[in-house]
This record gives structure tokens, C-alpha cells and sequence, in this order.
């Protein structure tokens, strides 16, 4: 008994935390809410579904597939919230099937009140118009049939479908009544479209699912063959595979293995259209080595995901949120060279209101200016036709020095990262493939310039990836600098990450694995000393997923010591907030929106002094222990209070924001009185517009006639 | 306004400059800047740990492997190098004297210069203790610098195989001496099992006698000295005891100095004792080689403050890198601090063989003299004339031992004089020169000159014909002649004297000794007589 209360005291016990796990399907289901909350406009709803899908996709594959891995080995270590993995995998699955039942339901309501706009999402061929059905025998004859290809499988015949792959399956009535049935598989591989739009003479969008049109023509898919049944279906694999870089030789090669292994590794799951037989059923899961248990019968279009696509179709701009588009920063005039105006003072901007554009342009500036002598960057994610990759290659080819870190290990990416990689390697630029064993996931461009007065260093730090695409749609931090600190410090985690150097003391940056956690813990710490002496303290931290023991125990602590902790967390979570004697003075709100919530930023009181700072990190085991993150300290007063204003706007949203209570259950925030309600993207978004339209009023009025450009004299020293 | 473009005028491009250190433990490389002629801004630092030292106590030779682990090393600064367009030929390069030890010294210096493309000088004892008097001028331009400049300091450096110490009073070289005693040949022995971990201080008391020894004897007060401890290990455990957020692992350069007590070191070490070498690689957040070793350097650091009675000590930051840096910015490596130091030495070396102080000035001062009037002739340079002037003032020292023969005996007190920041082949030129001060001239057989490489043997022939007119011209030693112009033309030098003296002495000695002038330069040396 008295063992237990000590314990209590250093080392929270099971229960206080919550399941990685089921809180990221928690995280899921607010997106799903979301789909669901009638004043959101239709087209955004279905969108919000089919991120859902997409979403579960990508669980499913890596952490679902994990638990299947260690339940195989016959793994029972418990994970913080006391569950063995298959406690863990039983109540995932339970949540899962839950969630996809949810999905399917929203799916019927969102297809009736769509179809009521004149956007019809057909179940059957059989809804359609005689003249439709015969366009579509055309359309099916020109341009779907002859980019079939059926397999035959069977014992002796094994056909591996690829994972998350659209497919049919065709059982053949057999030739003798004591044979079994013959099944084809028919993947719908990625050339073919997954909705075809069908002409309307109303008018109207029609659209029906390829699985439904192939199995209508299935005859002529079979020639002329008796069927039994055509049904479509979709597997996924296990993705968690670590990459075993200390048996692979050259990296890239084992790249290139790993995404082949990718397509043969082992089925996790299995979703089957509800009309399948029970015999079809069994003999599929046979084929694929799979349980009863992993087998999801839907009753609709199998794989929500590609939803995504008829979201764009053109009109139907009732259905939609009005955009939002990106503001030119106020900060930053982007017809001029991006290093004056840094040298006028640190610059940060938030994204996506604030327009990514600098940072592109930053990033092409270094390329063009004779006096840059280099540059240094890590990437990611990279977007496909990359502006900021084509940069880095002109660059290079004229000679910089181009140093680029491409994590190879990013996972879902890798493809596209390799061949980054080898286009920037032929145009001369030094190209780095990561760091062993650990993934890099800084966001950090060093661009060195020689100057009149002597070399200066530019620094850009993000919190999202340098990815032109996605910075449209995730809200994230960028800050610009070219202080000599952060340039000396950004010289020595590049030649750390390079291996031109061991890790070195840096002036005021922190890196994990060696500093972030220590540091995050130590400036907990120092809020708890404050609020045992009384003085006000608080802690006020944005990010995407807090899930480290460690990190949860420290504040844990400081709020039985009393200090405020206000936590904004969009994904996982597994802290228990509000538990009296542990937790009661932690909040935590998640916010699911527009754009996805991806900013990290961390904010101590310090006695009033405020310690800011914006990290690629979450703080997860994972991020702090296994990759390379930076952490920044926001310093300049411009940016630091836009940064703060920026923090506390989060905290003030009682529209799209949710409560995380101690049962893991997620409860809107209540209004607060009759004040107009702050739905916090919308605000920030408000607020980016106001201020560029405040620059735009104070600008001199002048006419700016077209100049021929000149590139050597437009350079400023 | 006017002023401004003046200054606008005045002030240099900023160049980027390099050095790099070959040490016993680990490869450095520090990258500045010189943007005024008084400061190097340090851009960037790079540090790679290598086994060299190990190497050398275990087999005396640098094995194969950590000969390709340094050219790697090396191939991955020169791309640092290239990024700021630095020249690979002006980049200063140096190794530590103690690869002197290994057989393949010379080899791997060629190997390394081979794949680099950068020239590596292989320092002397001597010259390591003279650039970190030049490092600690960098403590000069922080905020209380003047403390430590006031006073004595010693600067003990301990490194992998060897400790150099430097003895300073009022800003100015007391002394520089090398011992071979360092934290890697601890450890080695600490790993043969010699003694167990705990009584490291105790081994160390065994070795450090010899520094306490010579402190006691060389400084006024050895009680009241600030030691400063340098050193990379040091370093780390300054971090660790003044822990801040600027340094993180090791002290920061820009930290400069911090004091820390005896006390605080012991406890300090302590506490490494009780921990494993992986425990220290994860708390401290260092290399697997450094982290074993922190608790040797320590222990050394320890035991000289103990014998001394020190209470504290200082830790800075710098490094002997720094004080190359120093050198580079100050443009050329003869700078005045380093000619005015070698001086004192010089003069301080010979009231020690209590030779004819007046002589030996006016001697040096003729030589110079000369030196300069046939500059254009001779084309030596100013690190020559240093040599020459060194030369000069101790021409006699040799007649302590023994008049007979005395130039031989001045040859080889040079040859043994410790001049911090000259390398033994300056030493080595500088008593030959001041060998040639009489007797005959310099011949293929005698080994001392014939052991030069040929331009060196240039320059002492060269040198020694000025030094030989220069002694005759004072040749009863009374400075009778007073000051002596010199009237240079197509084929003769008439020496002026400003006194109407009688000259019968000097005019011999100058027909006697101006014999090598004559072949040298082609011409006769004259003594104008007024009467």
C-alpha cells in the first residue's frame, strides 16, 4: 500500500493515461464530426469523409498492422495506458468497425442531400437512363475494357491483389457440379477513373462507380463464362516495416527494396461489398491468409477515399466553403529580394493565411544571387513538380554549393523522394540520405551569403514540410532570420546531420534526440518552481500529438504544483486532463477544421518573460528519441507578438473547437455569453487579411510602371 | 560625410580564412572570418574524433584505418572549404607535435596532403605553448580581460598524450614547457589494469610532480597564479559545471572563461567514476572516445591545482586553434608579439651565459642594419631577419664554456634553448648562423651546415657574411665606433663610424672577417678612416 503511494508519486499509474491508439481514432472521429455537422457545406462534408477514409487507410496499414505484428510475436509488454497489444487490437478493431459503420451511414445522407443539388452519386446502372446505359456500354467498350486485366487464381495459381487497390472478384459457375467455383480477380488499377460522370440531359453531376459498371459488363469481361457473382473488394497490408538500414549496404537500393516489399507483405484487412456470399467470403479469406475477424463488409462503394476526386467537380460552388485564399504577408514585399528584407529584421509568417510564397521565393532568391556561396536544406515531403526542388537543382547546376538532406525514410514518400534525389544529385548538388537511425524531420534551409561586410547567414525554420502543395492546406509556423547565433547554429546542425562534424554545443537551437526532451522538461520544471513559490505560472503548448510518457508526467506534476497548462492538440493525446490530484489544471482542446491543424509552438510564462518557441516536434517518444527535430526560440518583438496572438486565437475558438474530457470523450466548447462565437481558422484568417489590407492602404500611392529586369543590378548589397 | 567614405575606403574586403588541427584525439576545423585587422569572427567549427593517439601508445605507428578515417575526414572539410571558396593553399594546417612519435608520421602527413590538397606543419612543443599565449589575447577582447592579463597565469592544456603548459606574467611568455603526460596514456593504462578507476589521482599525484616543480621554481608566487585548464575535456566538464543553455555539451567560445572550484572538479569526478562510459556518452551528450576520456584529463587538472594549493581554477574555452587563428589574422606568422617575445627569450638567454650585453646589441643592431641596406640584394625575408638578429645577440654566448672554440659552443646553447613559437628548424638556423659568426666559412663538411636543406643553406651564408662584418666591427667589444653609416656601391661597402677614433682593431678584423661579404656579395669592405 504504501509502495503504491510512492510509485503514485514519480510514475502515474496506467490509468492516467489514455490509449495512443484509440485516442488517434478519437482524433479521427472528430474529423468525421465534421462530415457530419450540417453547417458545413455539402461538397466540404463529403471532402471531410473521404480524409476519414483515407486516414483510417493509413492507420490501418501501419498501426493496426504493427499490433498484428506484435501480437504474432506474442509481444504482452503494456503500453502506457496498461492494454497489452491484443486488448489493444480487439478495442481498435471494435472502433474501427464502429467508425466504418458511421461512414456508410453519413455516406446514404450526404448522397440524398446532394442529389437534391443536382449532385448524384448512382449505386446501380439500373437508376440510369437507357440512353445514359448506352453511352456508357460505349464508354466501357472504348475506354475501361481494354485496360482490364483478369487473373485467374486458385491454390495453384496464388495472385497477390496490391494493397489498397480497388478489385473484382468473379466467381465462374463450375463446369461440373462437384468442382469448386473459379475466381478471377479484375483489379481497377490506378489508369482507370473511380467515378465515371455520366451525361445528363437535366444537367445534372451523375456519377457511378467503376466496380458497378465492370459488373455490369462483367460478361464481356469473362467471355460469355456463367457468373455466379462479381463483387468488389479492396486489401490492405502491413506497412510498419522499419527499415533495416544497418543491413543494407547503399540506402537507396534498400529503398527501393522496402517499397517492393511493401507490395508483398502480408493482408490485414480485407473490405468486401455486403452482397458477397458467405462461400465467396470464405474462400477469399483463405486466399489471402486472412481471419474472419479482418474482414469488413460494407454496404456501399468498397474504399471511400477516392471520394476526394468528384469533390472537385467543377460548380456546385454553393456546396463549398468559399476559399480561403492566402494573404501576401504584410511583412514581406515579394517583388524584392527576400535578404534585405530579412536584414531589416526576423520575419514570420503564419501559414496558410500568410502566403507560402516567401519561402519559395526565398529558397529561388538563393538560387539566382551571385552572392550566395550556398545552400542547405532539408526536405521531407516534397511536393511532386516542386518549385522548391527545381530551385535547389538551378542552383546547383550553376555551380552553388547545394547541400540537400532527402529523408528517404519518410514514410509514404519514398518513391517520389528517390527520384528527387537522384535529379538533384545529377545537377551537382551533395546530396545526404538521411542520418542512421534516426529520421530527420527539421524543417531548416541555410542559405550563406557573402556580403560587403562579410559572410551573413539566412536562416528559414518551419514547422511543416517544405511542400508549396500541402502549405496550402496545413496551418504552420515559419520564421526567417538571419541572426549570426541561428546562422552559426544552423551551419553546425548541417554539418552534424552531413557527418562533416559531431553534434556540437549550439548557442540557441535545441535538436533532438539530444536536447528537446531535456530542455522541454527543465522549462516544465522551472513553471512548477514558480508555482510553488507562488508565483503565476502557465504553459500554453500547440502541437499535433502528445504521447510521451515522460513529457505527460512532468505536466502532470506541474499541475498539482499549480501551474496553468492550456493545450491545443489536434490528434493524439494521451494525457487525461482534468483529473482532480493530477490533472485539474490541464485543458485540452483540439481543433479540426479547414485546413489541418500541423503548428507546433510552445509557450512557458517564465515569470512573465515568456519563452516562445516553434518546433517540428511533437511530443511523442518517437519524435524527441528517434528523429532529428529543431527547436526554436521566437526572439524578435514583431514576430513574438503575432506568435502569441496567434497561440491564444486557438484557445478562443468555441466553433470548431473540442474538449478532450478525462473519459477520452471529445464535447464541443460552449460559447461563452453572447459574444459573437470565434471560430479560430476564420480569425486568423480575418486577422492576415486585415493587416495586408492595412499595408496596402498605407502604401504610398504610386503607379509602378513596367521595368526590364535587370538580375545584376536588381540584387541589392 | 567625408569622414565616412574615408573610413569606407579603409576598410578591407571581409576574407574567409581556415585552420585545421591534427591533435592526438581529434580532427578540428575553424572556419572565420577577418573582418578588421584585429578580429577573426568564428563561422564555423567542425570536430571529428580520431584514434591517433591510441594508435601511437599501442603500436607507435597510425594504423592503416584511422589514416583513411582522418583523409575522410579531411575530403568532407574540404567541401566546407569549397562552399566558402577557400583556397586549399591558404588554409593554415598543423598537426601536433606528439605524431612525432609515430614511424608513419611523415607518411600519413603526405597521404593526408595528398588527398586534401592541404600542407600540414608539424608543430613543436614549443610552438603549441606560443599559440596559446596568442589564444588567450582573444580573452583580451572580452569585458574583464584585463584581470587575467594582470598578474601570473598559467595555462595548462591537457591533452591526449602530452600537456603543454604556458607561463605568463602581465600579458607577456614566462616560459612554455611540454610534458609527456596526457589522459589518453591514463586511460591506457587504467584499461591494462594497472590501478583501478578510483585511484586515478593517485596515479596522476605520480605524474604531475614535475609540473608543480617547475611551477614552483619559474613563478614569483605560486600561490596566488590563476591556472586556466584547456583542453577539450575540460571543456566538457566546464559545461557540466556551469551548465547554461549555450553550452549544451561543451563550453562555448563565446563563453570565454569560467571559475570553478577544486571541490567542484573532485565531486565532479566522482560521480564520472561511479558511472559507465555509456552512461556518461548519453547524460553528457558526447562521443563514445571522449566520454572515457573526461575522468583522466580531470584527474591531471585535479592533482596539479592540488600541488600547487590552488583553490580554484578557471576553464576557457579556447583552444590553441584560436590562437592560430590569431596568427592568420595578424597576416603574417612573424607577427611583433612573436618577434618581440622570441627577443626576450633571446636576451634573457644570454645575461643567462652572461655574455657582453653591449656587444651583442651592437652587433644585433649593425647586423640589421645591413640587413635592411641589402634587402633588395639578399631578398630574405622578415622572419630571416628575426633569425639574424636572434643570431646576433648570441653570437657569444659559447665563451660561458669556453672561449676556445666558443662558436661551436654557441651552436649547440642555441641549439638547446627553448624559444616558444619558433620550430627547431628556425632554432636550428639560428645557430648556425651564429656559428658562422667567426673562423670558417660555411663548407660542405661540416655536418651542421651540410644537413640544411640547400636554400636554407643559402640563407646562412648569406646571412652569417652580414653578422661576420657586423662582430668586427665592434671588435674590442667598446662600442668605440659609435653609430656607423654604410655607404654601399658597385664594389665595396665603406662603413662611416660617427667618432674619430683610431680603428687599427676593427679594420684588421673587418679584412679578417669580411671575407665571406666579399664572396657573398660581391664586395670589399672598407673602414673610412678620416684621419
Amino acid at each position: 500500500m504504501k509502495t503504491k503511494k510512492k510509485k503514485k508519486a514519480t510514475t502515474p499509474d496506467a490509468y492516467e493515461f489514455l490509449n495512443r491508439e484509440l485516442s488517434w481514432l478519437e482524433f479521427n472521429q472528430r474529423v468525421l464530426l465534421e462530415a457530419c455537422n450540417p453547417k458545413v457545406p455539402l461538397l466540404e462534408r463529403l471532402k471531410f469523409l473521404s480524409i476519414t477514409a483515407s486516414n483510417l487507410d493509413e492507420f490501418c496499414m501501419v498501426r493496426v498492422g504493427g499490433l498484428k505484428m506484435l501480437v504474432a510475436a506474442n509481444i504482452r509488454r503494456t503500453d502506457p495506458s496498461g492494454m497489452t497489444p491484443r486488448q489493444q487490437l480487439v478495442a481498435v478493431t471494435r472502433r474501427m468497425r464502429k467508425m466504418v459503420a458511421d461512414q456508410y451511414e453519413l455516406l446514404d445522407v450526404l448522397a440524398k442531400e446532394l442529389a437534391k443539388h443536382g449532385f448524384v452519386m448512382q449505386e446501380s446502372v439500373e437508376a440510369l437512363s437507357d440512353e445514359q446505359r448506352k453511352w456508357l456500354e460505349c464508354e466501357f467498350m472504348d475506354n475501361i475494357f481494354p485496360l482490364l486485366s483478369p487473373v485467374g487464381v486458385g491454390e495453384e495459381r496464388p495472385f497477390r491483389p496490391a494493397g489498397l487497390l480497388l478489385h473484382c472478384v468473379v466467381t465462374l459457375v463450375p463446369a461440373a457440379p462437384d468442382e469448386a467455383p473459379r475466381m478471377i480477380f479484375i483489379p481497377l488499377g490506378p489508369k482507370l477513373p473511380r467515378f465515371i460522370r455520366i451525361p445528363d440531359a437535366a444537367g445534372r453531376a451523375v456519377f457511378i462507380p467503376i466496380e458497378q459498371v465492370v459488373a455490369w459488363q462483367i460478361a464481356a469481361v469473362v467471355e460469355g463464362q456463367p457468373v455466379l457473382e462479381c463483387v468488389p473488394f479492396r486489401v490492405t497490408r502491413n506497412a510498419d516495416i522499419e527499415l533495416r538500414e544497418d543491413l543494407s549496404s547503399d540506402l537507396l537500393a534498400g529503398m527501393q527494396e522496402l517499397l517492393d516489399d511493401r507490395r508483398e507483405t502480408a493482408c490485414i484487412r480485407l473490405e468486401i461489398h455486403r452482397r458477397a456470399s458467405r462461400t465467396l467470403v470464405d474462400a477469399m479469406t483463405k486466399q489471402l491468409g486472412l481471419d474472419r475477424a479482418d474482414v469488413y463488409s460494407v454496404d456501399g462503394p468498397v474504399e471511400l477515399r477516392s471520394l476526394m476526386s468528384i469533390t472537385q467537380t467543377d460548380g456546385f460552388e454553393n456546396l463549398r466553403d468559399e476559399p480561403w485564399e492566402p494573404v501576401p504577408s504584410p511583412d514581406v514585399d515579394i517583388k524584392e529580394s527576400m535578404f534585405p528584407q530579412i536584414a531589416q529584421g526576423d520575419i514570420l509568417l503564419v501559414h496558410p493565411y500568410d502566403s507560402f510564397d516567401p519561402v519559395v521565393k526565398f529558397i529561388s532568391d538563393a538560387a539566382d544571387d551571385p552572392q550566395v556561396l550556398a545552400i542547405k536544406q532539408v526536405l521531407y515531403r516534397t511536393a511532386s513538380q516542386s518549385a522548391i526542388v527545381e530551385a535547389l537543382i538551378r542552383a546547383a547546376q550553376i555551380g552553388k554549393h547545394v547541400t540537400v538532406l532527402i529523408e528517404l525514410k519518410a514514410r509514404f514518400d519514398e518513391a517520389r523522394n528517390i527520384s528527387q534525389a537522384r535529379r538533384l544529385e545529377l545537377a551537382g548538388a551533395h546530396v545526404v540520405y538521411g542520418v542512421r537511425s534516426l529520421k530527420t524531420h527539421a524543417k531548416i534551409c541555410l542559405v550563406v551569403r557573402r556580403e560587403q561586410q562579410g559572410i551573413v547567414r539566412y536562416v528559414h525554420f518551419g514547422t511543416g514540410n517544405y511542400n508549396e502543395k500541402t502549405a496550402t492546406l496545413y496551418s504552420d509556423i515559419g520564421l526567417f532570420t538571419c541572426r549570426n547565433d541561428f546562422g552559426a547554429d544552423a551551419s553546425d546542425v548541417f554539418n552534424a546531420i552531413t557527418g562533416y562534424s559531431q553534434p556540437q554545443s549550439l548557442r540557441r537551437l535545441e535538436v533532438a534526440p539530444f536536447s528537446i526532451r531535456s530542455i522541454i522538461l527543465a522549462l516544465i520544471a522551472n513553471e512548477a518552481e514558480r508555482a510553488r513559490n507562488n508565483e503565476r505560472a502557465e504553459i500554453t503548448m500547440k502541437m499535433n500529438s502528445l504521447s510521451d510518457k515522460g513529457i505527460i508526467a512532468a505536466l502532470y506534476s506541474a499541475s498539482n504544483a499549480g501551474v496553468k497548462i492550456k493545450l491545443n492538440i489536434r490528434g493524439i493525446c494521451c494525457l487525461k486532463p482534468g483529473v482532480s490530484g493530477m490533472s485539474e489544471n490541464i485543458t485540452v482542446v483540439s481543433i479540426v477544421d479547414y485546413y489541418l491543424e500541423h503548428a507546433r509552438i510552445f509557450r512557458f510564462r517564465n515569470g512573465g518573460l515568456d519563452d516562445l518557441y516553434i518546433s517540428s516536434a511533437d511530443m511523442m517518444t518517437r519524435n524527441l528519441d528517434k528523429r532529428i527535430e529543431l527547436m526554436i526560440p521566437v526572439l524578435a518583438p514583431g514576430p513574438r507578438k503575432k506568435l502569441l496572438a496567434t497561440l491564444d486565437v486557438y484557445f478562443t475558438d468555441c466553433v470548431k473547437a473540442r474538449t478532450l474530457c478525462a473519459d477520452g470523450e471529445y464535447r464541443p466548447v460552449a460559447a461563452r455569453g453572447k459574444e459573437q462565437p470565434i471560430r479560430a481558422q476564420e480569425e486568423l484568417y480575418r486577422r492576415a487579411k486585415a493587416a495586408a489590407s492595412l499595408k496596402e492602404q498605407t502604401k504610398p500611392t504610386m503607379l509602378e510602371p513596367h521595368r526590364k529586369r535587370n538580375p545584376q543590378t536588381d540584387v541589392k548589397l | 560625410m567625408k569622414k565616412n567614405s574615408n573610413t569606407a575606403e579603409k576598410a578591407v574586403a571581409p576574407t574567409t580564412i581556415a585552420v585545421i588541427d591534427i591533435g592526438a584525439t581529434f580532427i578540428r576545423m575553424l572556419i572565420a572570418e577577418k573582418r578588421d585587422a584585429k578580429e577573426a569572427y568564428i563561422l564555423e567549427k567542425a570536430v571529428q574524433s580520431v584514434p591517433i593517439g591510441r594508435d601511437i601508445i599501442v603500436s607507435r605507428r597510425i594504423s592503416n584505418a584511422t589514416v583513411e578515417q582522418c583523409a575522410q575526414i579531411l575530403k568532407s572539410f574540404r567541401k566546407l572549404l569549397d562552399e566558402y571558396g577557400i583556397p586549399l593553399g591558404s588554409v593554415t594546417a598543423v598537426a601536433t607535435p606528439t605524431l612525432n612519435v609515430a614511424d608513419n608520421s611523415a607518411v600519413f602527413l603526405d597521404r593526408l596532403a595528398n588527398t586534401s590538397h592541404i600542407a600540414f606543419r608539424l608543430l613543436d612543443p614549443g610552438q603549441i605553448g606560443y599559440y596559446y599565449h596568442l589564444a588567450f589575447r582573444r580573452l583580451g577582447k572580452g569585458k574583464d580581460e584585463s584581470n587575467h592579463d594582470k598578474g601570473e597565469a598559467v595555462v595548462l592544456e591537457v591533452g591526449g598524450l602530452t600537456c603543454n603548459m604556458l607561463c605568463r606574467k602581465e600579458g607577456e611568455i614566462r616560459f612554455v614547457q611540454t610534458y609527456s603526460l596526457g589522459s589518453l596514456r591514463m586511460r591506457q593504462q587504467m584499461e591494462q589494469g594497472d590501478f583501478r578507476p578510483r585511484q586515478l589521482i593517485a596515479l596522476a599525484d605520480g605524474r604531475t610532480h614535475e609540473i608543480a616543480e617547475q611551477l614552483r621554481n619559474n613563478v614569483d608566487d605560486v600561490k596566488s597564479i590563476k591556472l586556466f585548464l584547456m583542453g577539450r575535456e575540460m571543456r566538457f566538464a566546464g559545461a557540466r559545471l556551469r551548465p547554461d543553455k549555450n553550452n549544451a555539451v561543451e563550453l562555448d567560445p563565446a563563453a570565454g572563461v569560467v571559475s570553478v572550484t577544486v571541490d567542484e572538479l573532485n565531486t565532479l569526478l566522482k560521480q564520472i567514476e561511479k558511472s559507465s562510459t555509456e552512461e556518461i556518452v548519453r547524460e553528457w551528450r558526447v562521443s563514445y572516445p571522449d566520454a572515457e576520456l573526461i575522468a583522466p584529463a580531470l584527474s591531471i587538472a585535479i592533482s596539479v591545482a592540488r600541488i600547487v594549493g590552488l583553490k580554484s581554477v578557471y576553464i576557457s574555452s579556447l583552444s590553441f586553434c584560436h590562437g592560430l587563428l590569431e596568427e592568420t589574422v595578424d597576416g603574417t606568422p612573424w607577427t611583433n608579439t612573436m618577434r618581440k617575445h622570441v627577443l626576450r627569450v633571446a636576451r634573457a638567454t644570454g645575461r643567462k651565459y652572461q655574455h657582453d650585453m653591449n656587444h651583442a646589441e651592437q652587433v644585433a643592431k649593425l647586423s640589421l642594419q645591413l640587413f635592411d641596406l641589402l634587402q633588395e640584394e639578399h631578398g630574405c625575408t622578415q622572419r630571416h631577419r628575426l633569425i639574424l638578429e636572434v643570431a646576433a645577440l648570441l653570437h657569444d654566448i659559447g665563451a660561458f664554456v669556453s672561449a676556445h672554440s666558443h662558436h661551436i659552443h654557441t651552436m649547440y646553447l642555441i641549439r638547446n634553448t627553448e624559444f616558444a613559437g619558433l620550430s627547431s628548424e628556425e632554432i636550428e638556423l639560428i645557430a648556425v648562423v651564429a656559428r658562422y659568426h667567426r673562423k670558417a666559412m660555411p663548407k660542405a663538411s661540416h655536418p651542421e651546415y651540410s644537413a640544411l636543406p640547400p636554400e636554407d643553406r643559402l640563407v646562412v651564408s648569406k646571412l652569417a657574411a652580414i653578422l661576420r662584418v657586423a662582430d668586427a666591427l665592434d671588435r674590442v667589444h667598446d662600442q668605440s665606433l659609435g653609430k656607423i653609416r654604410f655607404k654601399l656601391d658597385d664594389a665595396s661597402l665603406v662603413c662611416i663610424p660617427s667618432r674619430r677614433v683610431a680603428t687599427s682593431a676593427e679594420q684588421v678584423a673587418l679584412t679578417e672577417k669580411g671575407d665571406l661579404f666579399e664572396v657573398m656579395y660581391g664586395r670589399h669592405c672598407y673602414l673610412y678612416d678620416p684621419e
